[in-house]
């Protein structure tokens, strides 16, 4: 068997990286923490071991659609005298659309496509191998620049510095193996080594638009970084305040844009016929990305209205015309972000996930047990976290289903899954979010949704 | 493997609905973009640089109103020039005289003429001639007397006796009868300018002839010789001329070789043309040819020339610098003065000094030049070095010159009835130019206004009209602001919002505000009622005068502070 070139593989993962960032695939369902035979429990905790060793069909093995957020469609989309309108529309009251909005508000979407997975009993327990491809984006968004929106200007101070971005893709070349210590633990660990494909990452350290009686002062302190192999800016010169500044980019032959490892450690502890536990934390590690492009504003850039007089006089150097042609600039210039060139490589932490479990079988009818997971995505302003209380139901050995009923940051979900698996064929299918209304054309109205679809040969 | 995995998505998305429902409510393919940007009671804060009046004025390099002094002032120059002074002079031609013959019987006393022993007197002897001309000029009131150039009176005597003979013969005495008046230079003899006679004593008459001239420089007005009509223009110089007395030494006659008793005596006389080149009298002499262009008040700045305006002004002043061609004679003009403002070609109130009629050209010395200044209120500072110590001539009603609806669009400048006010002088010259009237002129006029003055000013700014301004309604606007006002002029400030049509947007009212002059004051501006379809502005600018005799200048201002302009409205488009 030939090995594959170095080349070639490294073609192949930045190719895999490319579809990746546009491919949806799932985070892990959490409908499935509590059932038995679920294939891919190993992936919310490497302590999980498989019923039945496994081959994934490739690209379907491990299906996930999963979007989260804490601003919903039907928030900004009402229907108002028969008519579908959205919240800016004055007929829309600023009270009914504000209320319901989180004065922070995140939007995540989480892709972890399986690109292959195989599951084997070895070394006295159950190893894993996997490759996935991993996309996050994350955006978080102030509620203020909302009631900006649609309260409309007045003499205030409008913060909404709390404005990020991120995103990131990598490949994952996971080793897992879970192994039982004694008849009441069993531990787990998987070791990832990590390829970088891109990283991006834009936030707002200010942005403070204080409309004072007599003054108006409009800070911004922003700043971009990208991590992408082959990525330039491209710039443009403003000949009015001679600033150059960045107005685009290109990328140029992209590759792997950096290397770097995870761990995933779990645990799972049975204290009697009734109660397991079990906490897992997750992707436990950092990539090193390497040109890391930079742009930002460099300090603090600021507006102040103090700054400008105006003339009458249309010969005056500070004629009105003159004048509001230097307030355009200074203002423009709030945004224009300096190309502060490659600043080298620099190590960002992945986003943790940690998981705990608490599962009790019900005495009088022991194929029903109940389960109470809390998942906490530790990822700096993306943090969120989630309770999700679920009634587990294992009728025969190849049949699981299981209901459940979440609440967190992103608000409360009902989600459920079937598994059917059987020597030879596996297939999953469930959600954490259920869609819930969805618009005339299948478009969710609430901005939460998961699905979860699989299909493995098991053995 | 993209079709197994595109074939089951499509079979989980076809599960969908049996997890979900749709609301056909929300149909994302027909959505109103309907968006409404509010505005509530937002302040804006705008600093405004000190406004000049220099940077309002604008004033071309072509405006009728310059910088002086600091001082906003209209100044218009001119030259002024009268035609030639001129008197024309009296010539009459000579007239004829008829001789005068006598014989003298030198044996008798026939001749009647009482003589000493051993001479006869004969006498007198006159003739007469007469002068006349009724083409006096009509300036001239008084003659008292008159120059006269190359005018000689020349009198023959001539003796023949019976032998028609020319001997010598002496003459004991001969008195010469002149007439009356006369001035001037005998050729011998003793002349008695009080009775016009020249006498000679002891005369020879050599081979019987004797020859006087007397010339004659000056005729004096002696009634009845010499006489001066004013009102038919006739000077008239007629007399009685010959010889008073002759006493002949008859001894030296009659003791001859050949005596003899009879001499015929013949006497001519003959005078010149007469000349007249100068008199002494009293002159009225009307002077005229004076041109003043008139002032035009075109390009002057807008602000100042809209209808309604009403401009008085505190102090203009009218210069003027004459010289006086008829210093040397000690003669003067009166005039007066009428400056008339013009409007569309139609005279408006004229304005004259306020005592009428003024002297020109008097009380200096000759060659000086006479400087004045017609004023309400006296000369300014700055114009004394170009009309230096001037006569200063009250002239109150000048203050209204520009006054009435709306600037003049002209002032007119014209001396009126400028003349020689009937004075005596002494040996003016006639008929040749004594020189011209001639000078220049100023108008100035300090923009400092009196109290009664309105400056109107109505405008119009238009053309917002944009999609943006249509979807723009405004429902509270309100402008307050600290004005500190350095003019003289209070300003009251209205306006009306107009659409695109024009007119105004009646659900509208602008409250204005008043900007006193000379102070500092806090004012807002108030729009009430929802502006819609804002196109533009009209404005009106109503300015009264709070610091009546401050002029304007460039340097005064008004300066805007505290700005506040605080906006209530929305903006609705549909995207």
């Amino acid at each position: 068997m030939k090995i594959m070139k170095f080349s070639n593989i490294k073609t192949l993962l930045v190719a895999l990286l490319t579809i990746g960032a546009f491919a949806y695939s799932s985070a892990q369902s959490r409908s499935g923490y509590f059932l038995d035979n679920y294939t891919y429990g190993y992936q919310l905790n490497p302590a999980f071991e498989g019923t039945k060793g496994f081959v994934s069909v490739p690209a379907i093995g491990n299906f996930n659609l999963n979007l989260s957020s804490t601003m919903h469609l039907k928030n900004f989309i009402y229907n108002i005298d028969g008519t579908t309108t959205t919240f800016m529309n004055p007929k829309v009251p600023s009270a009914t659309f504000l209320n319901s909005i989180p004065n922070n508000n995140q939007i995540g979407l989480s892709m972890k496509m399986g690109v292959l997975a195989v599951g084997f009993n070895s070394f006295k327990g159950f190893s894993t191998v996997s490759v996935n491809l991993v996309s996050n984006t994350n955006l978080r968004v102030p509620k203020s620049i909302f009631s900006l929106l649609k309260q409309g200007l007045e003499n205030d101070t409008y913060d909404i510095g709390k404005f990020d971005a991120h995103a990131d893709t990598y490949v994952e070349i996971a080793l897992g193996h879970s192994h039982k210590i004694n008849d009441n633990l069993r531990v787990g660990a998987a070791f990832k080594f990590l390829v970088g494909g891109a990283n991006i990452d834009a936030n707002f350290k200010k942005a403070h638009m204080s409309l004072g009686r007599d003054k108006w002062t409009i800070q911004t302190d922003a700043t971009l970084k990208a991590n992408i192999t082959g990525l330039t800016y491209k710039t443009d010169y403003n000949e009015t305040t001679g600033h150059r500044y960045v107005n685009g980019a290109d990328i140029d032959n992209p590759g792997i844009g950096g290397f770097g490892v995870a761990l995933d450690l779990g645990a799972y502890y049975k204290l009697n016929q009734d109660w397991t536990f079990s906490a897992a934390i997750l992707d436990f590690g950092f990539i090193s990305w390497k040109n890391n492009m930079v742009a930002s504003t460099n300090g603090l850039r600021s507006f102040q209205t103090n700054e400008f007089t105006f003339n009458v006089d249309n010969d005056a150097p500070n004629s009105f015309d003159n004048e509001l042609d230097r307030m355009t600039d200074k203002l423009s210039s709030l945004y224009e972000l300096d190309d502060m060139g490659n600043q080298g490589s620099r190590e960002r932490m992945l986003a943790t996930t940690l998981n705990f479990g608490a599962k009790y079988y019900f005495p009088y009818y022991r194929k029903l047990s109940f389960g109470l997971l809390n998942t906490t995505r530790i990822q700096g302003k993306f943090t969120w976290t989630d309770f999700r209380l679920s009634a587990n139901y294992e009728p025969f050995k190849i049949v699981s289903v299981a209901a459940n009923f979440g609440y967190g940051t992103f608000g409360a979900s009902f989600g459920w899954i079937a598994n059917v698996k059987v020597t030879g064929f596996n297939l999953f299918v469930g959600m954490d979010h259920t869609l819930g209304k969805l618009s005339k054309q299948y478009i969710p109205l609430n901005t939460n949704a998961q699905l979860s679809f699989g299909l493995n040969a098991a053995f | 493997m993209i079709k197994p995995f595109n074939s089951t998505l499509k079979l989980l998305l076809a599960f969908l609905p049996l997890f979900s429902c749709v609301d056909n409510n929300y149909d994302l393919s027909d959505i109103d973009t309907t968006v409404e940007v509010k505005i509530n009671d937002l302040v804006i804060p705008i600093n405004i640089d000190e406004i000049k009046l220099s940077t309002i004025l604008d004033l071309d390099s072509g405006s009728r109103i310059q910088e002086r002094d600091g001082s906003y002032v209209i100044i218009e120059n001119g030259d002024i020039n009268s035609e030639q002074i001129k008197v024309a002079a009296i010539s009459v031609e000579a007239p004829a005289i008829t001789p005068i013959s006598r014989v003298i019987d030198l044996t008798s006393n026939a001749s009647g003429v009482d003589a000493a022993p051993g001479s006869v007197t004969v006498g007198p002897l006159m003739t007469s001639f007469e002068y006349s001309y009724n083409n006096v000029d009509a300036c001239i009131t008084d003659i008292k007397n008159v120059g006269t150039e190359n005018f000689i009176i020349n009198i023959s005597l001539n003796i023949k006796d019976n032998n028609n003979s020319s001997n010598d013969y002496e003459l004991n005495q001969l008195i010469l009868q002149l007439p009356d008046g006369l001035e001037g230079t005998a050729s011998g003899g003793s002349y008695d300018k009080a009775t016009g006679t020249v006498t000679f004593n002891s005369v020879t008459m050599t081979n019987g002839s004797f020859n006087f001239d007397f010339n004659v420089s000056k005729i004096n007005i002696v009634e009845p010789t010499s006489t001066f009509s004013p009102d038919n223009h006739t000077f008239q110089f007629s007399s009685e001329i010959g010889i008073t007395s002759i006493e002949i030494d008859t001894e030296s006659i009659l003791n001859s070789v050949n005596p003899s008793s009879m001499l015929t005596l013949t006497i001519d006389i003959e005078m010149s043309p007469l000349n007249i080149t100068s008199f002494s009298g009293r002159i009225n002499y009307d002077l005229s040819g004076f041109n003043i262009e008139s002032i035009s008040l075109d390009n002057l700045p807008g602000l100042l020339t809209q209808e309604e305006t009403n401009i008085g002004i505190c102090n203009p002043q009218i210069y003027l610098s004459l010289n006086n061609p008829l210093d040397i004679y000690g003669l003067y003009a009166t005039a007066n003065i009428a400056i008339t403002p013009y409007r569309d070609g139609v005279a408006g109130t004229v304005a004259r000094p306020d005592n009428g009629v003024f002297q020109i050209g008097k009380g200096g010395f000759t060659g000086d030049i006479y400087n004045y200044c017609l004023s309400p209120e006296g000369p300014s500072q700055s114009m004394l070095y170009e009309y230096p110590l001037p006569n200063e001539i009250k002239f109150s009603s000048l203050s209204n010159i520009l006054f009435g609806n709306g600037l003049p669009s002209s002032i007119s400048i014209e001396i009126e009835n400028p003349s020689v006010p009937n004075l005596d002088v002494t040996n003016l010259l006639l008929g040749v130019d004594l020189g011209a009237v001639s000078g220049k002129y100023s108008f100035y006029a300090p923009l400092a206004f009196t109290e009664n003055s309105q400056i109107i000013y109505t405008g119009t700014t238009d053309g917002w009209d944009s999609e943006d301004i249509e979807n723009l309604t405004i429902n509270t606007l309100e402008v307050s602001l600290t004005v500190k006002n350095n003019l003289p002029i209070s300003l009251a400030l209205s306006g009306t919002p107009i659409n695109k049509e024009g007119q105004p947007i009646n659900s509208v009212k602008l409250e204005g505000a008043t900007i006193q002059g000379g102070s500092t004051s806090d004012i807002t501006i108030r729009a009430t009622g929802s502006i819609v379809g804002l196109d533009g502005i009209e404005y009106h600018a109503v300015g009264t005068i709070a610091n009546p005799g401050i002029a304007i200048s460039p340097d005064q201002s008004i300066e805007l502070s505290n700005i506040r302009a605080k906006v209530s409205g929305s903006y609705i488009k549909t995207l």
